[in-house]
């Protein structure tokens, strides 16, 4: 597949309610073929942009093309794009068959081939023999799975997944972000998803636009986000973040090593920092580690986290070790901490 | 067993009081029935003996048959209208954004609190000023403004109590708004439609004020009996008609709330 084509052209979109602008100059684009995400928190307009896909809402100003076609008259039924609902929205009155083949009426098919793509879709979602399950003693992870399959029978250019996953717990949500992008490689359909869940969107994405107040923040590949926040929002809303004058962060691992010049802030994750309880024996070329006070252990099972208040300042910063390592102090303990010069991000204020 | 918390806890006063009430309210109802199998002309106590021969004489009269058509012709007719604009109505309300939509509910559901006989006589005033004359469609017209508040009443929850992403699913699932209607909307609520059926078509077959202002010469079931009344002799055949309209009315209101109440409890208990 070429992966340059543009499935999604989104230009210069702003959506109002009234005075409230709930999309304002969204303009990007998403390839073919690829899994996008929206992320953000609530009300940072993720879901109107979604919805301004499908066609429930009409962008106030600019304009949405699908595959090559402006999309701005055309009414959400005749739009080459399906959607998975954020509550699945499973007709009460069908059966599972009847949920998934009720696209199909338009394509007039004959029975034996209406009923051939009915069992293609229930193999896929592998639920074979549900068929006839009526749609209320479908648990919850089965009736995503008749959301995701009423939507892909119609084999449409783009899905729409309105956080798909919210309403499953944890352990099924996992189970079914793998089974949702091993689906999306087999199908080969682009992906739009809609999520508040940083971990969902990077375990899923090729892309992830961060999305807050309206605005697109940043666009990237989820290592991209991580490793190369732009913003300080971005880098705060993409896994958990330590934020430190710039000066005190390049003191800890040496003027020498780096590069980047003067930053207003310098970001480190928690899990780059590490942990000595006793002084560090100076290196050559490193710098000098922050010393600091233990004030909160928290035990995270595969993970400990740790705060610790830097002497001096009030800053405090959180350091996440793998629960390989020894298990270091309790509070109130004095702690060193080094990182290297490459775990520092240099951030402007935004 | 089980120990309640006093808040749970039955309490007895309270239980005969209900029970008092209850009595008070349908004792005087139940009189109908009774009398309407005792022997004697008149209703007094004792009860000299047991007849059926009331219900004999009310099914050899033309009359009350001829008055029995009209009824379910106006109800079954009024019971369909009113439904059919309820769920306009209702659906407008709950799923648009309506300006003033609170005055608008105010003004639908205003005859359920204004006496019947002010719509009467209004109706009836406007309607002679019209020169149309009075028949079982002036009546059907009266009894039609009775019965919309009810049948929005009854459907207002049906709407409200399913999540209106069933319609935008259906509609990106490629229906235009129409099919949208048909294969959605409609299955889903018809509980909701069944039940302001049957209670709207109860409502217009038992209205008496509107039928008596707005009617002609063609009678329905509470003209007749209303017109029976000042024979005394016809008196016992009143109540046996009396009786079996009121049966017939329990059984369509009790069909009626049974059905709209359970696909409301099969539509909560999802999720």
């Amino acid at each position: 597949m070429n992966s340059a084509a543009t499935m999604i052209s989104i230009r210069n979109v702003t959506k109002r309610f009234g005075v409230f602008a709930a999309v304002q100059d969204a303009c990007f684009d998403i390839r073919a073929g690829e899994f996008f995400s929206l992320l953000g928190a609530s009300g940072s307009g993720k879901t109107t942009l979604l919805r301004i896909l499908a066609g429930f809402e009409a962008a106030t100003e600019g304009e949405v093309h699908i595959d090559g076609a402006p999309m701005d008259a055309v009414p959400p039924h005749q739009r080459p794009v399906n959607m998975v609902f954020q509550n699945y929205a499973i007709f009460p009155h069908l059966n599972v068959r009847d949920n998934i083949g009720f696209g199909l009426r338009k394509l007039k098919l004959d029975k034996a081939e209406r009923a051939r793509r009915i069992d293609e879709m229930l193999e896929l979602i592998k639920l074979p023999g549900f068929g006839d399950r009526a749609s209320d003693q479908l648990s919850g992870g089965q009736r995503q799975r008749v959301a995701l399959a009423r939507a892909l029978i119609l084999r449409p250019k783009v899905l729409l997944l309105d956080e798909p996953l919210g309403a499953l717990d944890k352990q099924l949500r996992e189970q079914m972000q793998t089974e949702l992008r091993a689906l999306q490689r087999s199908v080969g359909i682009t992906f739009v998803l809609v999520t508040h869940d940083q971990e969902e969107a990077m375990a899923l994405s090729d892309r992830i636009a961060v999305m807050a107040d309206g605005r697109v923040l940043q666009i990237d590949t989820p290592a991209g986000l991580y490793e190369r926040p732009k913003t300080r929002r971005v880098a705060s809303f993409v896994g958990s973040m330590n934020f430190l004058p710039g000066d005190l962060a390049v003191r800890a691992c040496g003027q020498a090593a780096w590069q980047h010049g003067k930053a207003d802030f310098i970001a480190i994750r928690p899990e780059r920092i590490t942990l000595h309880t006793d002084h560090p024996a100076d290196q050559a070329g490193a710098g000098q580690p922050l010393p600091g006070r233990l004030t909160d252990r928290v035990y995270l099972g595969e993970r400990v986290q740790y705060q610790v208040q830097l002497d001096g300042c009030a800053q405090h910063l959180a350091v996440s070790t793998p629960n390989t390592a020894p298990v270091v102090a309790d509070p109130g303990t004095p702690v060193w901490l080094t990182w290297p010069a490459e775990a520092m991000i240099p951030l402007q204020d935004d | 067993m089980i120990r309640r918390h006093h808040f749970h806890r039955p309490n007895r006063g309270l239980q005969v009081y209900a029970v008092f009430f209850m009595a008070l309210l349908y004792a005087p109802i139940m009189f109908i029935p009774l009398f309407s199998f005792s022997d004697g002309l008149y209703i007094r106590f004792p009860i000299e003996g047991w007849t059926l021969r009331w219900y004999d004489e009310l099914l050899q009269r033309t009359a009350v048959l001829r008055a029995l058509e009209n009824s379910v012709r106006v109800a079954g007719s009024v019971a369909v209208v009113s439904t059919v604009l309820g769920v306009f109505a209702a659906k407008a309300l709950v799923r648009y954004r309506v300006p003033g939509k609170g005055p608008i509910l105010g003004f639908i559901l205003l005859p359920l609190v204004v006496p019947p006989i002010i719509f009467g006589v209004a109706l009836l005033l406007m309607v002679s000023w019209l020169q149309i004359p009075l028949s079982l469609y002036t009546i059907a017209a009266g009894h039609i403004i009775i019965c919309l508040p009810f049948a929005i009443a009854t459907l207002l929850p049906r709407f409200e109590g399913y999540d209106a992403a069933m319609e935008e699913a259906a509609a990106d699932l490629g229906e235009n708004g129409w099919w949208v209607f048909w294969r959605v909307t409609v299955p889903i609520i018809l509980p909701g439609i069944v039940a302001s059926l049957l209670l709207t078509f109860t409502v217009s077959f038992d209205e008496f004020v509107m039928a008596f202002f707005l009617g002609g010469t063609d009678l329905t079931l509470p003209l007749y009996v209303w017109g029976q009344l000042r024979i005394p002799r016809a008196f016992p055949v009143v109540l046996a008609l009396g009786t079996l309209i009121l049966l017939f009315s329990f059984v369509l209101v009790f069909l009626g709330l049974k059905i709209g109440r359970r696909g409301a409890i099969k539509l909560v208990d999802r999720d």
